[in-house]
């Protein structure tokens, strides 16, 4: 039977893995048999998705919240980052064994905020709280290569689909290009100032690129974020992204959104008929998946669902997994009752959603 | 009735009444009090010459009959009501025209009280809207409370009044169910807001945060009975359908009642209060204090004289200038504030001495104007170009001088005043007041000669005992004693190389001398 | 000027009964009514100084003060040793970390309000028990409970981001004179400059003819608005003589560096030197703390912010010897969640919260409470804000027991009635 056709407006949820603490990335393993992630309980998470119910296990290595996933392209490796520089690289593949391949113990000076790997699996490429990226080899972690041009922390990297450019996005709305062919020389900046906003009042910079996602052609760069922040307390902002004309540099459309979020875009990805993803957050409501046409500034659909910070395509195109907010019930303002046993952490649901029309037996 | 209230605040002075004021003293306190500014110079003089009997009460009659009459209860009532507040429904002049229409001739306070409350945004008295802001149901439960039943009943939204037993949730919410249905809506083709109200379906419910019992109630004013909530059949409910964007108007409109209910002669808290209101104003203070406290442990220092007022400000359909006029005639309105003799101390209650009362930042504003000549100020308008920068007028950013009226008001209401939201207080002197008079551009430049002005008009002057009446009526509203004649010219003696600057300072002495700013 | 706590020719007692003598020849009442024979003890209680820092909108006490490392709800930071063997800050104060062993922490705060409309002020006035009456916050009630440390200045001044002037608000129902100069981003308000079109003899000249004119009116009145009256231009004349404590081209470069270029930076090292010139209480204000949204991120950037220039105040006020008698106090309305909402933020948390004491009678290195394993309620009993105060009056040499404020023939305590001092951070 063919299945049926991709289609994001008919968007449903057909799988849900509840976990109960906060897990901020989740990532498909490059045959989408796993996912991995992790949050705020500083393990690795692994759920095998093959039986009917989905098999977890964790890995024990890091100190701190995980900030960053990735998956090597081909081998069965998996890069995990926090928020203290440290990064492993696990064989999340093998049951038997529960330590690091490698360890690079201080990738950053403070935070590893984006983690990619090269198209040709050679190298993983991390970049964080230092401003620095950093280029490994995926098979010893040893430092390849650095570069320098960022003035503040950088949140997000992408690598175009022909391997060749690597995007990094920062707090101040630069987003740099680097050619990687030609020994990773800096190329050119585009200016997405428009997602950092600091007020006359402001205490810090609020905003930056959250997200970078290059279409499947490579002719298109969308960045997320949000603009117009108006303190740095709340953070409260306008959900934005910018779509960039690959070719010439220049804005192409700003995209919005129509439902309720005051955050920021933290995870964007294109899917293979051109349609984007991109999820928002916000304060103690529900949030929405959102698709774009990219010419068309309002959304193409919205799901409603809990804030979300990751979102990760399944190697079918068809698929997409987000890492979503779960209130534990005690959220918001002072203790409601004085009860130590009551007062339970939030979690998370990480959420797969199927895009295309939910066949009639499900 | 002016007579009653002298007979009643006697026979509780407990001690020796101070003397009627002195004719210059009485003019500068009725012309501050009903007009809001000083008397000019000719105006003094005029009056201080005049030896015919009833004079004074020709003046109070004049002034209560006057333009400015209005213009100035305008400010007051403004500020009692809006606490400065920038409520941008309606306009500001709007607002204020709309006030100082309702003062002239008879002004009822219960019909002005009533048209804020009920205020739709339609029709002739769109501007009275302006009263219930934007329509925040716990702040106007508050303020309505505060203001017009003396009653701060903050504290009894959670719970029954800690301190004062008289005051509970109940009455609260009762006053809240008269208005949480009230709300804004926008009319589709006009693009003006309107307040609506929803149908209201059941009472309000609440609990104390102290208990777990559920209560409820329905629209109640504190003492009276509650009103039923009627239950329509499904649609029945409505008078007028849906149209443009607002909503079907209810038969049912509890805030409408509210108005009627409250701002009437049968609701002796609402009376009370007015009275206590008005009579702070001429008086320097009220029949008990604060004035949002009205209560059994804080009873009015004359309760036989409230009663009459009471009754009969009701019998007088509430007309403000009617209770003005009763007061203003009274001996204890007119008594003078010097201590009577052997006397270091009185009680404030007794009424014995009259308060001194500080100028409100408008007053002083009008005053200063008019004592140093510079009143075509008051006419200069926003040449509509850039806004001027009061921030910036403070800190240092903004070095150029104002010239509209309007800002010139507002540094004045921003250096004078309470910050917005906080009610109207009593004279409260402050460094930062004090360094505006001695230090403000504006301020000593209106002491530089200029056209007519009183510096320019004493610099053509030669005698320095003329230079001396014109400078203490124009700025004082009174004649110089001689003891001040003397000391005027030694000091122009003592700088003869710079009599124009040492005039100056002589007008400067006295604006900002403690006579100046209170009312006394 | 020199510091009241400074030795030598210029000592205290020097400076201080001079100032004083001045004060009474003018016939002075001073700020408020200080003029008290003065005694030994009343003395060192001149000495006395106040510099509370507000966060305003709530610090992340997991991310400064008690990390809780590897408990359930701590944050993403490193925690790292302080000059206290054994206790943690969290990675974000390495400055204060160095200089931990001379100031207290108070690891188990336990306050009843969750709101900041409501919060700031109950915390700032001390949250006694309700009569009825507007509370001073600490600033006024300190200007009235000890008066101007120097006669000269006005006892409480607020320094603030934004715009300045005088805010008579925090003084409740102290009355207005007992209100904040508040100096806008540090800077004196302009209206502490006289024109240049009036001299100095020409402002002594006109202010003689004011005064006089002032006493002809009292003669017949005796009122108390005229003598407050005559006190605010007193106070106003006091102060334009010594703008010159406002003055930054005065600033040392070098600790300019030390402090920081940020406003928390500047404004803290301009209350060093108000301190340094005998104003009694200085307030530091830094709003916008309350990180509801993005929590982690920043802290990362506001926390250091604090760090910095609290640290250089601490090891200054110590190095001039003032640390013993100026009191500095670090906090916010109430403490933020141990959990973490959807927007990776902290709410509001009254429940169990930290705050830094140091100087004056506080112990040097006392860590005070603690909360339960997961930083979520307090271990034991926690403190409520009355108890602060009670701990603040009592260092400051008032016996919050025993000292009332006279407010309309009532003595109203100054403190919750059933609150009591700190004991285990002070000296």
């Amino acid at each position: 039977m063919k299945p049926p056709p991709l289609d994001a407006t008919a968007v449903w949820i057909s799988r849900e893995i509840k976990f109960p603490r906060q897990l901020f990335r989740a990532r498909f393993s490059p045959d989408g048999h796993t996912i991995a992630a992790g949050g705020q309980d500083r393990l690795v998470h692994l759920w095998d998705l093959r039986g009917e119910e989905p098999l977890h296990r964790s890995l024990n290595g890091h100190e701190t919240w995980l900030s960053s996933l990735a998956f090597h392209p081909t081998a069965p490796r998996l890069f995990t980052a926090d928020y203290q520089g440290v990064i492993h690289c696990w064989n999340y593949l093998d049951e038997n064994s529960s330590k690091p391949i490698w360890t690079i113990p201080s990738a950053d000076r403070d935070n590893v905020r984006s983690l990619v790997v090269t198209p040709d699996g050679r190298h993983l490429i991390s970049a964080g709280d230092d401003a620095i990226i950093k280029f490994w080899r995926t098979d010893n972690g040893k430092e390849f290569i650095r570069l320098e041009g960022h003035h503040d922390c950088i949140f997000s990297l992408a690598v175009s689909p022909d391997g060749k450019h690597l995007v990094s996005g920062d707090l101040l709305g630069t987003i740099r290009q680097w050619d990687l062919a030609d020994g990773s020389k800096f190329v050119r900046v585009l200016d997405a100032s428009l997602l950092h906003t600091r007020g006359e009042q402001f205490l810090a910079d609020v905003g930056g690129v959250r997200s970078l996602a290059f279409n499947a052609e490579g002719t298109l760069l969308a960045a997320g974020g949000m603009k117009d922040a108006k303190s740095n307390a709340f953070c409260p902002g306008k959900p934005t992204v910018l779509v960039f004309d690959w070719l010439n540099g220049k804005i192409r459309s700003e995209l919005r959104i129509k439902g309720k979020s005051d955050g920021p875009l933290n995870s964007l990805c294109f899917l293979s008929n051109g349609t984007l993803a991109g999820h928002t957050e916000i304060l103690h409501a529900n949030s929405e998946l959102v698709f774009w046409k990219i010419d068309q500034p309002d959304p193409l659909h919205s799901l409603v669902n809990p804030s979300a910070y990751e979102l990760s395509l399944h190697p079918d195109g068809r698929q997409l997994l987000a890492a979503c907010y779960l209130s534990g019930g005690s959220s918001g303002n002072g203790a409601r009752k004085r009860d130590r046993e009551k007062y339970i952490s939030n979690g998370s649901t990480l959420r797969v959603f199927s895009l295309y029309r939910q066949p009639a037996d499900t | 009735m002016s007579a009653a209230i002298d007979r009643l605040i006697t026979a509780k002075a407990g001690g020796p009444l101070a003397p009627v004021a002195d004719d210059a003293a009485f003019l500068r306190r009725i012309h501050l009090d009903l007009v809001g500014n000083i008397p000019t110079s000719v105006q003094t003089r005029t009056f201080l010459r005049d030896k015919s009997a009833g004079k004074r009460s020709r003046v109070i009659d004049q002034l209560l009959a006057s333009k400015n009459f209005a213009e100035h209860w305008t400010d007051r009532l403004s500020v009692m009501l809006l606490e400065r507040q920038q409520l941008s429904q309606v306009p500001d002049d709007e607002w204020r025209a709309y006030l100082k229409k309702s003062l002239q001739d008879q002004p009822r306070w219960n019909v002005l009280i009533g048209e804020m409350i009920a205020a739709t945004g339609k029709g002739e008295s769109r501007a009275a809207m302006r009263f219930l802001g934007k329509g925040n149901h716990h702040r106007l439960t508050e303020d309505i409370s505060r203001l017009f039943l003396g009653r701060d009943l903050e504290c009894a939204r959670c719970h029954d009044h800690p301190s004062v037993d008289d005051w509970t949730q109940a009455h609260y919410w009762g006053l809240y169910a008269y208005l949480n249905q009230t709300r804004l809506a926008t009319h589709s083709g006009e693009k003006r807001s309107y307040f609506v109200e929803n149908l209201a379906t059941k009472k309000v419910e609440f609990q104390s945060v102290f208990f777990d019992d559920q209560e409820d109630t329905g629209p109640r004013l504190p003492g009276g009975k509650e009103i039923p909530i009627p239950t329509f059949d499904e649609h029945q409910g409505f008078e007028k359908p849906a149209a443009d964007g607002l909503p079907a108007v209810p038969k049912f409109r509890p805030r409408e009642r509210l108005a009627r209910d409250l701002a009437s002669g049968r609701n002796n808290l609402f009376v009370r209060n007015s009275i206590n209101r008005f009579w702070k104003l001429m008086m320097g203070r009220g029949f008990w204090m604060p004035l949002d406290q009205a209560h059994s442990e804080n009873p009015p220092s004359h309760p036989e004289l409230l009663d009459l007022l009471e009754r009969q400000f009701v019998a007088h359909q509430f007309d403000i200038k009617w209770l003005l006029r009763q007061i203003a005639f009274s001996a204890s309105y007119q008594r003078s504030s010097r201590l009577p003799p052997g006397e270091t101390e009185v009680e404030p209650e007794s009424y014995r001495v009259a308060h001194l009362k500080g100028l409100t930042p408008e007053q002083l504003l009008h005053s200063i104007l008019r004592a140093t000549g510079n009143e075509e100020v008051r006419a200069q308008e926003s040449t509509g170009e850039e806004k001027f920068d009061h921030r910036g007028y403070f800190t240092g950013t903004n070095t150029g001088l104002p010239t509209a009226y309007a800002d010139i008001r507002t540094i004045f209401v921003e250096t004078f005043g309470q910050p917005s939201g906080v009610p109207e207080d009593d004279f409260a002197p402050g460094l930062n007041k004090a360094l505006f008079l001695m230090n403000d551009r504006l301020v000593l430049h209106w002491l530089q000669p200029r056209k007519h002005n009183l510096a320019s008009r004493l610099a053509q002057m030669k005698s320095p005992d003329a230079i001396a009446k014109e400078l203490y009526c124009a700025v004082l509203s009174r004649l110089p004693e001689e003891d001040e004649q003397q000391e005027l010219s030694t000091y122009l003696e003592a700088h003869p190389d710079r009599r124009r600057a040492g005039l100056s300072d002589l007008i400067w002495a006295l604006l900002t001398s403690t006579e100046f700013r209170l009312n006394h | 000027m020199p510091h009241p706590g400074s030795t030598s020719c210029q000592s205290p007692f020097h400076a201080l009964s001079r100032r004083r003598v001045l004060g009474l020849l003018g016939g002075s009442i001073g700020f408020g009514s200080l003029v008290q024979p003065a005694i030994a003890r009343e003395i060192a209680k001149k000495n006395k100084q106040v510099c509370l820092i507000w966060l305003d909108g709530g610090i992340s006490q997991f991310e400064s003060w008690h990390p809780l490392p590897g408990s359930q709800f701590a944050g993403p930071f490193r925690s790292i040793p302080t000059s206290i063997p054994g206790i943690h800050f969290s990675e974000l104060l390495p400055h204060t970390a160095r200089i931990a062993h001379k100031i207290s922490i108070i690891r188990s705060m336990c306050t009843k309000d969750p709101n900041h409309s409501t919060g700031v002020p109950r915390i700032q006035r001390g949250d006694p028990i309700d009569r009825g009456v507007d509370y001073p916050y600490l600033g006024s009630a300190v200007a009235k409970l000890l008066g101007p440390a120097d006669p000269e200045l006005p006892p409480y001044v607020w320094i603030k981001p934004g715009n300045g002037g005088f805010i008579a608000r925090e003084a409740g129902f102290l009355g207005a004179e007992y209100g904040a100069l508040a100096l806008g981003d540090g800077k004196a308000p302009i209206h502490i400059h006289r024109p240049e079109s009036i001299s100095a003899q020409q402002d002594e000249a006109r202010q003689i003819l004011r005064e006089r004119a002032n006493q002809r009116f009292k003669s017949y009145r005796g009122s108390s608005e005229i003598d407050a009256y005559e006190t605010s231009y007193r106070m106003a004349r006091q102060l334009m003589a010594r703008k010159d404590i406002f003055d930054d081209t005065r600033i040392d470069p070098g600790d300019r560096e030390r402090y920081g270029s940020h406003p928390l930076g500047r404004h803290i090292l301009r209350a060093r030197h108000l301190l340094e010139s005998g104003v009694r209480f200085v307030k530091v204000n830094s709003y916008h703390w309350d990180t509801h949204s993005d929590n982690f991120n920043m802290s990362q950037r506001l926390i250091p912010q604090i760090d910095q220039p609290f640290a250089a105040l601490i090891d200054d006020l110590d190095e001039r010897g003032m640390l013993d008698d100026v009191l500095v106090v670090l906090m916010s309305e109430f403490g933020r969640t141990p959990i973490i909402n959807s927007r990776l933020g902290r709410d509001h948390w009254p429940d169990c919260w930290s705050l830094a004491l140091a100087g004056c009678g506080i112990r040097r290195g006392a860590i005070v409470g603690n909360s339960d394993r997961d930083g979520v309620f307090v271990d034991g009993t926690g403190y409520d804000i009355g108890d602060l105060f009670h701990t603040i009056f009592s260092v400051l040499g008032i016996d919050p027991r025993r000292k009332k404020y006279g407010h309309k023939g009532q003595k109203l305590a100054i403190a919750h009635d059933e609150c009591g001092p700190i004991r285990e951070v002070m000296t």
